[in-house]
């Protein structure tokens, strides 16, 4: 069982009367809301964040790439990733991930992983993602290749890291006479890689075939969760193995206090500036993102996301977030552990306008009486093996 | 609203690819390339001009049951299929004409098969872009009913849109909006709605170009109107009173007797 400290870098100064005053937190949210001096506070306090987790002993930290939004501040995660490498020794850096259909040519993100994984001494989990649809509206790539151009990209970078350079890739979307890739990465065939989506049978499948790590996107109702994680099993079935729980990984925002009155106090209002401002338009899907019956079937959750719950009750029963005493946090954790089967779990300690004090303090307290407990209670599941690696034996050439 | 007794649907095998197509009346053969609505359900407008005209109606790629659209991503594809469609039936030369996508599509193969057009009719056409008078993003309202029908229609309130664009859809319904919609994604996406080629190509066409838009129309200005029959070599304009993009639903009668008129 494997903790990572997840990081969303939200921007928590959104105006007042956002939820009446703007249609959406993302694509056309004018940027003239975000001020660079907050701004450059405001990524050197998450950084710094990001560092304490090694300190608690988190097992890794998570980033993420996200564009032209006030709900994650990281366009760039690689460079977020690159100062983790360097101001700390021990945690696994896990971006999850770059959006392969946002960089041309691929290669790119093949050099800034390798460059992280020199650096960090081989901590790099590589994550690939299709990118979310708002993204293919900011960045006016046509979402109708979005699948397409995502596999091929994956192919042209596993093979950059596991084949000796210079060679050709050309493939639908992609043209390279020149493939030979500086540096390459200190983990061998690569860095393990995961893959975060919502549910879409058709990720699960590239993952399950891959045997790469799949990690459940967040704020849906605990029971698509489980749909999702027990279609994951299936997708490994038919590829004739049982996964390993490490090979699962929910992502869930959690916040710890003394008491389970004063940890909603704290974090409620938080959770509600996340839900109602940040998350307002992150669900704008491009025709063709996705495949007809796959987006018949998100039509069909819209009530079990977060952005459409309102109230605590929901909150609660949903699991959309873990909060309370530690005895509270640790007890959901360990039932939604076992229900979900998943061996990494993926804390958003830091959510919406969350101080840097509460979510320090929430961090700590969870660190020292949550984890320990639920790795202890969840053990069978606390082998760290790296999943994630590719294990086709052709893989490694 | 639907007769689809009065017209016959067939579906042909054109290299590889399946095409949908509804046909009905006699006379001069009329190609109509249907718009991003996806109209490939008989309709009144349909029945109006059949009255005149042998009028052919083919489903795009990915529209209805028309197949192929994962080998379409741009004009230059859709100039091809028409080309081969044309071929099939047998026709030389077909008088043309196209709404919105389809009015783009019809311009873009006069261009490439100016002597296969002998009439060329765009209503509302997609396909050129001016700074000044940019098109509305339609997909950034897929999700709104009630946005698109006011992006559609001169009248967003009347019984027509609302039945149009309804509020509530069948999953079925879903389904198929969904998929014109990924159609047109390819070939709008980027360059937004138009071809930065299209402007310097139109000089080819030789036929006789009718130029029809909704005074009142949301999506595509009708400024860029005049901006075709500028670029154009022997085009005329016509504006549809109180009517928005979907001139074909809003402004049927004036549509029809425009096209039947320049027809002759």
């Amino acid at each position: 069982m494997r903790f990572f400290y997840f990081h969303l870098m939200c921007w928590p100064y959104l105006p007042e009367n956002f939820r009446e005053q703007y249609d959406s937190a993302w694509v056309w949210v004018p940027n003239m809301l975000f001020d660079p001096e907050q701004g450059g506070e405001l990524y050197n306090e998450y950084i710094n964040s990001l560092v304490y987790a090694e300190e608690l002993g988190f097992d890794g930290i998570c980033v993420n790439e996200h564009h032209q939004n006030a709900y994650g501040l990281m366009p760039s995660p690689n460079l977020i990733a690159s100062i983790i490498a360097r101001e700390t020794k021990r945690v696994k850096i896990a971006v999850i991930g770059n959006a392969l259909p946002l960089y041309n040519p691929p290669t790119r993100i093949a050099e800034e992983f390798a460059m992280i994984d020199c650096i960090s001494g081989g901590r790099l989990i590589a994550g690939f993602v299709v990118g979310g649809g708002p993204e293919y509206f900011s960045f006016s790539i046509n979402p109708t290749e979005a699948r397409e151009r995502f596999r091929e990209a994956h192919d042209l970078i596993i093979k950059a890291w596991t084949e000796p350079g210079p060679f050709r890739y050309f493939s639908k979307h992609y043209h390279l006479n020149y493939v030979n890739p500086w540096p390459r990465p200190i983990q061998q065939p690569h860095p393990p890689i995961w893959i975060p989506g919502v549910g879409s049978i058709e990720t699960m499948e590239f993952v399950a075939k891959r045997r790469y790590a799949y990690m459940g996107i967040p704020y849906f109702h605990i029971n698509v969760f489980k749909r999702t994680f027990d279609m994951f099993r299936e997708c490994c079935a038919n590829e004739g193995y049982t996964p390993d729980p490490e090979q699962m990984g929910w992502i869930v925002p959690t916040y710890v206090a003394a008491t389970d009155e004063q940890a909603r106090r704290e974090f409620e209002p938080h959770l509600w500036y996340f839900a109602k401002n940040l998350l307002k338009g992150i669900d704008i899907s491009p025709p063709g993102y996705t495949s007809v019956k796959s987006a018949l079937s998100i039509d069909k959750n819209r009530d079990k996301f977060l952005l459409n719950v309102e109230t605590w009750a929901q909150i609660e029963d949903g699991a959309y977030a873990l909060v309370g005493s530690p005895a509270t946090v640790r007890d959901k954790l360990i039932h939604y552990q076992k229900m979900l089967g998943v061996g990494n779990i993926l804390t958003a300690c830091q959510l919406g306008s969350l101080s840097h004090e509460l979510s320090r303090q929430s961090m700590k307290l969870f660190a020292e009486e949550v984890m320990p407990y639920v790795k202890q209670a969840t053990t069978g599941t606390d082998q760290s093996q790296d999943a994630g690696r590719e294990q086709e034996p052709n893989a490694a050439a | 609203m639907l007769e689809e007794s009065r017209s016959r649907t067939r579906l042909l095998e054109v290299h590889g690819r399946t095409v949908q197509l509804m046909e009905s009346g006699e006379g001069e053969p009329l190609l109509y390339l249907h718009s991003a609505y996806g109209e490939n359900l008989w309709m009144p407008f349909h029945d109006k001009l059949a009255e005149r005209f042998h009028l052919i109606a083919p489903a795009h790629p990915g529209f209805a049951r028309t197949t192929g659209s994962e080998e379409i991503s741009s004009m230059e594809d859709l100039a091809f299929h028409y080309v081969d469609l044309l071929d099939h039936l047998k026709l030389e030369a077909v008088n043309l004409a196209g709404t919105s996508l389809g009015g783009w599509i019809a311009a873009e193969f006069a261009t490439r098969y100016p002597q296969r057009v002998k009439k060329l009719i765009l209503g509302a056409p997609a396909g050129l872009w001016l700074d000044a008078h940019p098109m509305t993003d339609m997909f950034a309202a897929l999700n709104s009913a009630e946005k698109l029908r006011q992006m559609n229609f001169h009248e967003a309130d009347s019984l027509l849109a609302q039945m149009l664009i309804p509020d509530e859809a069948s999953d079925e319904e879903k389904a198929e909006a969904y998929k014109g919609m990924a159609v047109t994604a390819r070939l709008f996406w980027n360059p937004f709605g138009h071809n930065p080629k299209l402007a310097a190509r139109l000089r080819r066409i030789s036929s006789p170009t009718l130029i029809l838009w909704g005074d009142d129309d949301q999506l595509i200005p009708n400024v860029y109107a005049a901006e075709w029959a500028r670029q154009l070599n022997d085009a005329r304009v016509i504006v549809i009173k109180d009517c928005g993009h979907l001139m074909m639903f809003e402004g049927e009668n004036d549509f029809v007797a425009a096209i039947t008129d320049f027809l002759g």
